[in-house]
């Protein structure tokens, strides 16, 4: 019995154990399922995260080119030479790794003392990489001196003797015999020394030895053997970057690391346009996150501002194991490169035009391809230099620019001045188009106007006479315009420069101001309110009307092409890293000038007239290849600023000059802006400007004289638009009609 | 199943060596992986383990079960002196300062492991001799312990349990007492003395806590467990010198990478799970589990409960009182020792360095256990007659 009962209590145990021992095990596949199956891909991405390290792979920034592919922005790469002195701590290491080093960058004893103090100093003190400090770039295919490509050492450019290099004082010397006379590079007498070791050359200073020592401080000389010269200063270097990389192997420690930098090759001829680039700041960053690294940089102005998302690409990102030998995790996504730009703007012509305003203070100039609306050259005085700017802004130049009383940094083509009488077209189709006055009616002016009890002047104190309105586009009659602005009205003058295009964006990719059209509501606004003589002065483009030389040129385009008022372009297409085109940009008509051809006749005859009438106010800018058409403008802009010297106040007191023209009057395929801040009269002072461009526009053969066919002169209205099409579908870059 | 006339043929007891096979070929396996992340040799070494733990399992299988319990003590006495030369003469790992190991020639001997099986073996002896007295009628006495009669077991116990906390070896000591617990459990033991057990037990461990028996980084493994936000900060400097993402982190994340079916055969990070400390001792299961998903480790935690399921039946089934006690020790060394290891790789459980039981690299644990099963096969056999 006792047995028995002992028997079951032991099962009992047993089974209590049994259980025990399920129940843990199963407690554990519990834990299991809650680790792998429940939180798996949470652990899984924390895993990955604490143990990778992310590399940004940075996108290449898109170039900026010309209608004609030219260069205007691009990167190019600099190196740094970094070493990990940890690496190095082991002299034994240390020493070859120095004397390759020394060998490959040529460095002198004291240099290789300096770059090993510096690793020790190093290694007491800090962690990680240090950039090392040659005094100048490593040499990979360009010049450090002055940027150019460097070209192979070919058997003729070789120099004749061998170049040594002192180790010690780092001079280079050539090998030359003793009996040697005359410098080999330019044939002067040398100067020997006393025991005829050495020789220097009188004229070029270059060094000559007998014998491989140093004639300074008798260092042994070694031979340089230098592959690659720089066509222009005809120094010679190594390919150092190459080197370097092949080396790597036996180079613990020691890396290379490859930075773009932004270049301008032409820095001055369109810095406007084009924009600078900065660092990235706290609130780029914010606005668009995880797209700029803290050392990132942002285009600031032009294009580069304008197009940043399109022209920034990318970043790539490769995911490294933590302390491993780098090799990749899975997710590796590499950069996008930004796309290319290629703008409507010819750098030849741009060229031309910086030429031609190079006298001028401030002011700008534009060109404008009235059939597209293609902006063909836009230039600013004066500029900066976006390469400076780029790399970070020196104090001085900062200084200097702040202090200029020119704004550099602004873009006057794309900033609202007071039009002037450039502005007459407005009033002058505002008055046919309302029926106020027909081609022939005729006013009086007799040099000023007597109007609400003040008395208006025209420019011309002893008047015009009677003048019909092609006249009066002329002689830039003012009277004639007092009174037809008087008759239109403010408010209906207003509607006419807002069809214009006036007061509104010019549609241009990069940030523009708009002006002002001012309306009678407008003036209300203001201290004085509206008075009826504001609408004279409108008529004239003074008063409170203020405009860009951009629009300025788009309605002239629009006179000139017919009626059909074009958005002003700057970006002809992207293209990608192989230069195909990714998207291209079509001309896009935004209005229609509400104007009859006979209308539009009217407008034109007068502006040929400004120009080639004798007595016409622009007769400065005419041609006798081309039948140009224009128009003058004097604004008066007298202004005052604190703290103006003499000579500014001066400048501040003169008018600011307008002249826009195009060409050629029958089949216009440019349009020219040019406006001198303060530049004084538009006829004797811009138009001139203008004229200069023109001639290079014909000189560069961008003008393309269309062959005379039979029923030609029927197809006048749809020509230009025609032609437009033509050429923005096919021969933008190319040129020329087929 | 036809009682009484086991043999080595019995079904369960070919499952139960298949399963050893079985978990001897996941050891070499996972060895193996574990020098392919981590590097060492670990894998050609377990091999010889495994040949020569072979040896001793045949050995052990085949002896006269009474010559076993005839040299109880003196296993258990060998233990003990053995761990005394450890605290004097034992060497420690590269960067730790545990005595572990009496460095012997080509090997090291692990004396805390063999002392897991000599305990059971005394205790076995002792409880066996125990209630074969015949007090009285010459019954054996089958009251349970009560409070008086759990000293000399207790003091069995005891001895080498100071020996290995010096080492210090938490987890080995702890081992200790939760199979010689669970042995007296199958013996029997009165309400009130386990009562009283417990409640010592919450004495001693506080003041174990305060006295500083318990060592600081037993410490702060716990804290590691129990706070989210533990960080050990340098008194001077202020400096965070560890984090909770260490160890056991690291493990979890190891295990959660595995997912459902696993990153397959070294198909885990070589460079993050080589970095997990002790990849080839205690933390081998996160790289099976890794390797291997939820599906691996069900399979594998189901190869371990049939060891321990089958350890139980063959002490259940033992005529013998001192087989059926050896064979409760080593089920429950077993099963302990798995639930410990896994339960803190794991992070349920503080870490306190068990390996698991097979899978893990060591000479002298692996020899323990086929020492262990060795004895356990021949109790099977003979169905526990001496």
């Amino acid at each position: 019995m006792i047995a028995d009962t002992e028997d079951m209590r032991i099962r009992r145990r047993f089974a209590i154990v049994v259980v025990m021992f399920t129940v843990l095990f199963v407690v554990l596949m519990g834990r299991f399922f809650w680790i792998q199956i429940v939180r798996g891909d949470e652990y899984r991405e924390r895993a990955r995260v604490s143990f990778t390290t992310t590399e940004r792979l940075p996108a290449r920034r898109g170039k900026i080119l010309d209608q004609n592919g030219e260069v205007l922005a691009k990167n190019v790469a600099a190196f740094h030479l970094k070493i990990l002195p940890h690496a190095l701590r082991d002299p034994a290491v240390r020493a070859p790794v120095m004397n390759r080093l020394a060998a490959i960058l040529t460095l002198t004893h004291a240099e290789k003392d300096q770059l090993e103090h510096e690793i020790e100093d190093h290694l007491e003190n800090k962690q990680g990489w240090i950039e090392i400090e040659l005094g100048r770039p490593l040499v990979s295919t360009t010049c450090p001196y002055d940027g150019n490509d460097l070209a192979l050492v070919t058997p003729e450019t070789a120099a004749a003797n061998a170049l040594l290099q002192c180790p010690v004082c780092g001079i280079v010397h050539e090998a030359v015999t003793g009996d040697a006379e005359r410098c080999p590079h330019d044939g002067a007498r040398l100067t020997w020394d006393a025991d005829k070791h050495s020789a220097t050359c009188p004229k070029c200073k270059r060094s000559y030895v007998t014998a491989p020592v140093c004639p300074n401080d008798g260092g042994l000389l070694q031979a340089l053997d230098h592959n690659l010269q720089c066509p222009e200063c005809k120094r010679r270097f190594t390919d150092e970057v190459a080197v370097l990389k092949s080396s790597l192997s036996e180079l613990p420690g020691v890396h290379i690391e490859t930075e773009f930098v932004r270049t301008y090759p032409q820095p001055f001829i369109a810095s406007h346009l084009l924009g600078y680039m900065n660092l990235v700041t706290a609130e780029d960053r914010a606005a668009s996150p995880g797209v700029y690294p803290l050392d990132a940089r942002v285009g600031r102005a032009g294009v580069e501002a304008a197009l940043e998302s399109v022209l920034r690409g990318r970043a790539g990102e490769a995911e490294y194991f933590k302390g491993a030998d780098k090799s990749l995790v899975r997710g590796f996504r590499p950069a996008e490169s930004g796309l290319d730009v290629r703008l409507t703007i010819d750098a030849k012509l741009q060229r031309e035009v910086r030429q031609a305003m190079r006298y001028q203070r401030s002011g700008a100039a534009v060109a404008l391809d009235p059939r597209t609306g293609a902006v063909l050259a836009l230039y600013s005085t004066p500029g900066y230099d976006p390469n400076v700017w780029s790399q970070g802004i020196p104090k001085d130049v900062w200084e200097e620019t702040a202090a200029n009383p020119y704004h550099p940094m602004m873009n006057k083509a794309l900033t609202a001045f007071a039009p002037g009488s450039v502005y007459k077209i407005v009033t002058s189709l505002a008055g046919l188009d309302l029926g106020l006055v027909t081609p022939e009616d005729t006013m009086h002016c007799p040099g000023y106007y007597e109007f609400a009890g003040r008395r208006f002047r025209c420019h011309a104190r002893s008047g015009h006479g009677y003048v019909n309105m092609e006249e009066a586009i002329k002689g830039s009659c003012d009277v004639y315009f007092y009174k037809l602005g008087e008759k239109i009205g403010m408010d209906r003058l207003a509607h006419y420069g807002e069809m214009f295009g006036f007061g509104e964006a010019t549609g241009i990719e990069i940030g523009e101001r708009t002006g002002r059209v001012p309306t009678k509501a407008f003036h209300e606004t203001t201290p004085l309110g509206f008075q009826p003589g504001l609408t004279l002065s409108t008529a004239i483009g003074q008063g409170a009307l203020t405009a860009s030389p951009l629009q300025v040129a788009r309605a002239f385009a629009a006179v000139a092409n017919g009626g059909h008022l074009m958005q002003a372009r700057l970006v002809d297409a992207y293209l990608n890293e192989n230069g195909q085109v990714v998207q291209r940009f079509l001309p896009v008509e935004e209005a229609r000038l509400a104007a009859t051809p006979e209308e539009l006749a009217t407008i034109r005859e007068g502006l040929v007239r400004v120009v080639n009438d004798s007595n016409g106010t622009g007769k400065e800018a005419r041609l006798d290849t081309v039948v140009v058409a224009g128009k003058t403008g004097t604004a008066e802009a007298a202004q005052s600023r604190p703290g103006a010297d003499e000579e500014l106040r001066r400048w501040l007191k003169d008018d600011h000059a307008w002249f826009a023209a195009y060409a050629p009057a029958d089949d216009p395929q440019i349009v020219v802006v040019v406006f001198l801040e303060h530049g004084r009269g538009g006829g004797h002072n811009a138009a001139p400007v203008a004229k200069v461009i023109l001639e290079a526009w014909l000189r560069l053969g961008l003008y393309h004289p269309r062959p005379i066919a039979p029923g030609d002169l029927e197809d006048d209205e749809h020509a230009g638009h025609d032609h437009g099409g033509d050429l923005d579908h096919e021969h933008a870059s190319a040129g020329g009609p087929p | 199943m036809k009682r009484g006339q086991s043999s080595f043929l019995d079904r369960t007891n070919i499952l139960a060596f298949i399963v050893m096979l079985a978990l001897a070929a996941v050891s070499l396996l996972a060895q193996s992986n574990a020098n392919y992340y981590a590097g060492g040799d670990y894998y050609q070494r377990q091999v010889i383990w495994i040949v020569i733990g072979g040896a001793v399992f045949f050995g052990a299988a085949i002896i006269d079960l009474r010559l076993i319990e005839r040299a109880a003590y003196m296993f258990y006495a060998v233990c003990v002196a053995l761990l005394v030369l450890t605290l004097l003469i034992g060497t420690a790992e590269e960067q730790m300062e545990f005595k572990r190991w009496i460095h012997l020639g080509a090997f090291n001997i692990q004396a805390s492991e063999f002392a897991k099986l000599g305990t059971i073996l005394a205790l076995a002896r002792y409880i066996h001799a125990d209630k074969e007295r015949l007090p009285g009628e010459g019954q054996p006495d089958p009251s349970p312990y009560d409070l008086r009669d759990l000293l000399k077991p207790a003091a069995i116990v005891m001895l080498p349990m100071p020996l290995i906390l010096l080492q210090p070896d938490l987890g080995t000591a702890l081992m200790l007492i939760f199979v010689a617990a669970t042995m007296l459990l199958i013996e029997g033991v009165r309400r009130r003395a386990i009562i009283v057990s417990v409640l010592s037990l919450l004495v001693v461990i506080p003041v174990a806590w305060k006295t500083g028996l318990i060592q600081e980084y037993q410490k702060d493994r716990i804290y590691k467990l129990v706070d989210q936000t533990w960080e050990k900060v340098d008194e001077e400097t202020g400096m965070i010198i560890e984090t909770r993402t260490t160890q056991v982190e690291q493990a979890i994340w190891a295990i959660g990478s595995g997912g459902f079916l696993g990153q397959g055969n070294r198909g885990a990070n070589k460079a993050r799970l080589g970095k997990l400390p002790e990849l080839h001792n205690d933390f081998v299961a996160p790289l099976v589990a890794e390797e291997r998903g939820f599906i691996g480790m069900v399979a594998l935690l189901f190869l371990f409960w049939i060891m321990v399921m089958w350890a139980l039946r063959t002490a259940q089934d033992s005529r013998s009182h001192f087989c059926r006690l050896v064979a409760v020790g080593i089920a429950s060394l077993f099963g302990w020792q798995v639930f410990i290891n896994i339960g803190m790789v794991t992070g349920m459980l503080p870490v306190v360095g068990l390996p698991l039981p097979f899978l893990s690299y060591g000479g002298s644990s692996l020899i323990m256990w086929m020492l262990s099963l060795g004895i356990l096969f021949n109790i099977a056999v003979k169905r526990g007659r001496m």
